[in-house]
């Protein structure tokens, strides 16, 4: 190999907007190794970085926005980019992952994540291009939506106005306008970085946008690139020739309606409910015959799940066509007590073009309906008003009048109208798609999610519907059931966060024949000559699960799990009538604590010691 | 007896329809989820061998009754009764 050593190096632009200074820094097989990059190396240097108290929306918060060092190197979904930071709206560590083309991009700029610094004085745009960092006005842009930021950000860049033709990453207005609920959009096309109100951080740095583009050879440091190219494409092939992929690539995701309807899992008028019988122009299928026009892929995947709209026509028509999922129809439709699917995707329209995490905006606006019927908050607005629905979001995105307050998010929102328990979520984030009193191992997953109202962090209707890797009743709750549920929530907790710093795409761990850890170490193995083994894969995904945890530590929040006491009621009407969380939470923490190596959401000395954290023993 | 029938994702399925699939089956007292399948492949020929084999839901497949999997009632055996909502379930991710 003529002295060649194959070695993972991960390169970081180290960006300050209130000094315009920029470094680069690169990480090696030392910190690689133990925490790959995306969320996990993001979450690291978090912790290590990030001062402690620090307000989220402050010159002194950072935004890491990094891909990891598998990304966009092999077809097997892997343009994924991850964002870490402290949320302004749960005031600890989050992190929100996007798909797209801008991880892609980001690698082929030379630089496999971003550090952003500091703040701007002034609205700017930062450009990357073949390692090259510019920081240029933005004002002009401000308070433009996202589709039109971005196609200006690639027109003064010397790019066509497609989104494929460079990684485009930007916010809207939700983002300018500091909502605690935004998102940051990237190419290519409406991909979200949505959760935690990471817009709001790019927001407060007044950093409208960031541009990236190069032709960097992402396997320059690979062993053997024939071996790699050959052994990664088997896997693909594999991953293709799973039914769930098939499913996805015709459908998209929004084929959930129909299934976590039946089951009686889906949340009705703010988690009034977990079934409704309206729900049939909501469903995937509906849909696309209805409105769906093109099927889309982000960079380098086989699946091609995405699924783009049109409305052409009538009172909800909109200009253009939108990406929308099973999440956003649900966040802007049954939550809402909304039915019509015309309005529903006017509503996703609307909210990726004003830049919001669609799910907390669905959460806000149903908990504003709830304390509005309460007669907590005056407001006119009801179950399933679409016109005054569209209006609050324009409001929210803007700030004006009542949507000050819907633009600080659901927990927010709740207590400020002195009614906490319009707040269904859990560490100050709002809940997804699914009834944990339905779904069971969402009572263990999402009151354990560490950046909180989370699905993706374990997401069980693989193991309790698809039965991968295996079957597990969701109504069960026998104590070898719990015990299960338990297990598996914290191996798919560490399969997620290494999915979210590898980088691939969730999706590709939904099937049986889906990659998982073993073909992860086989492909760092074969790429960084390192000779890893499927169980110490799944050891970082712990350590990096532990990190996270610690940052909640540094900051004295959320470090205990609590169920959210809504769901210690019974759901009133639907299939699952008559079940709650209560028992899997309580009986199940307990178990999750002790395979954790935890005392009351709190990682031991010894956990720390054996993952290799005595760093951090300084928090306990 | 009447039972509601439903196939999700009839696409995925192989079947000429984007939309589901539904159907009311008047069936006998003691009819089974497997009598219904053989319903429905006589309507759709070869559907049955796309949902089960040797006997069993392909791995990752599911079948419904009143929301409940028939893993955890009684199979293909398990009888149905008058009401009975029955869906087809096809993989999914999200
Ligand atoms: S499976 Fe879907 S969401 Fe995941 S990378 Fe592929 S196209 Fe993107």
């Amino acid at each position: 190999m003529n002295g060649f050593i194959p070695m993972a190096t991960f390169r970081v632009a180290r960006i300050d907007l209130g000094t315009e200074k920029v470094t680069e820094e690169v990480f090696k097989d030392d910190v690689l190794r133990r925490f790959l990059g995306g969320r996990g190396l993001g979450s690291y240097l978090a912790l290590k970085e990030i001062p402690r108290g620090i307000d989220p929306l402050s010159p002194s918060n950072r935004l890491y926005i990094f891909a990891g060092p598998l990304s966009a190197m092999v077809n097997l979904s892997t343009s994924r980019v991850t964002v870490v930071t402290k949320s302004p709206l749960t005031g600890s560590l989050t992190h929100a992952n996007a798909g797209g083309n801008f991880a892609y991009w980001l690698r082929k700029s030379g630089y496999d994540g971003i550090i952003i610094e500091g703040a701007a004085e002034d609205p700017v745009y930062v450009v990357v291009k073949d390692g090259d960092v510019a920081i240029r006005p933005a004002g002009h842009l401000w308070g433009k939506w996202t589709g039109a930021s971005i196609k200006a950000i690639l027109r003064e860049n010397g790019f066509p106005e497609e989104e494929k033709a460079a990684g485009v990453a930007v916010v809207g207005p939700a983002g300018e306008n500091l909502s605690k609920i935004a998102g940051i959009r990237m190419s290519d096309y409406e991909r979200f970085a949505g959760r935690g109100g990471v817009g709001a951080v790019m927001g407060s740095k007044r950093l409208k946008g960031i541009l990236v583009w190069g032709t960097r050879d992402l396997l320059k440091d690979v062993k053997d690139r024939a071996k790699f190219i050959a052994e990664s494409t088997k896997l693909a092939q594999r991953l293709m020739s799973g039914p769930t992929a098939k499913a996805l690539h015709i459908y998209g995701t929004n084929l959930l309606t129909a299934v976590i309807n039946s089951m009686g899992a889906y949340p009705i008028r703010n988690f009034e409910t977990a079934y409704a019988e309206e729900t049939d122009k909501l469903t995937g299928e509906y849909i696309k015959k209805n409105y769906v026009v093109e099927t889309h892929a982000c960079m380098m995947c086989p699946i091609a799940c995405t699924q783009h709209v049109m409305v052409k026509a009538g009172p909800y028509k909109f200009v253009g066509k939108a990406k929308y999922e099973y999440e956003n129809t649900w966040a802007l439709g049954a939550t809402l007590g909304l039915f019509d699917p015309e309005a529903d995707l006017r509503l996703q329209k609307l909210a990726n073009e004003l830049g919001f995490d669609t799910i907390s905006l669905g959460n806000t606006l149903a908990t504003a309906i709830e304390l509005a019927r309460k007669g907590k908050l005056k407001l006119d607005v009801n179950w399933g008003d679409a016109g005054a629905l569209i209006d609050l979001v324009i409001r929210a995105a803007n700030r004006s009048d009542v949507g000050d307050d819907l633009a600080e998010g659901d927990y927010r929102l709740a207590l400020k109208y002195g009614d906490p328990s319009a707040f269904k979520g859990s560490r100050g984030q709002g809940l997804p798609a699914y009834d944990p009193r339905g779904l069971k191992g969402f009572a263990l997953s999402y009151f354990t999610a560490n950046r909180g109202g989370d699905h993706l962090e374990a997401y069980s209707p693989t193991w309790e519907v698809l039965g991968v890797p295996e079957k597990v009743d969701p109504l069960c709750e026998t104590p070898e059931c719990i015990e299960k549920q338990a297990r598996i929530v914290v191996y798919a907790q560490h399969l997620m966060a290494l999915a979210d710093s590898v980088t691939y795409c969730k999706f590709a761990t939904l099937d049986r024949e889906g990659i998982f850890e073993k073909d992860l170490a086989h492909l760092f193995n074969m790429a960084y000559d390192w000779d890893a083994t499927p169980e110490e894969m799944l050891t970082i995904g712990e350590r990096i699960f532990n990190v996270e945890r610690l940052f909640h530590v540094k900051e004295g929040k959320w470090v205990k799990d609590e169920l959210n006491p809504h769901f210690r009621n019974p759901i009133p009407t639907g299939p699952a009538k008559g079940h709650s969380s209560a028992k899997m939470f309580d009986e199940g923490i307990k178990i999750y604590y002790k395979l954790r190596g935890w005392v009351d959401g709190k990682p031991t000395y010894d956990t720390l010691k054996r993952l290799g954290l005595e760093e951090f023993q300084y928090l306990l | 007896m009447r039972v509601r029938v439903r196939i999700m994702a009839p696409l995925y399925f192989g079947l000429d329809s984007v939309d589901q699939i539904s159907l009311d089956l008047n069936l006998e007292d003691g009819s089974t989820v497997e009598d219904v399948m053989n319903i429905l492949n006589t309507i759709h020929p070869g559907f049955k061998d796309k949902v089960i084999k040797n006997g069993k839901v392909l791995d990752m497949h599911d079948i419904l009754v009143n929301g409940r999997s028939i893993d955890f009632l009684d199979g293909l055996r398990t009888r149905l009764k008058d009401g009975d909502s029955i869906l087809v379930v096809s993989p999914f991710g999200g």
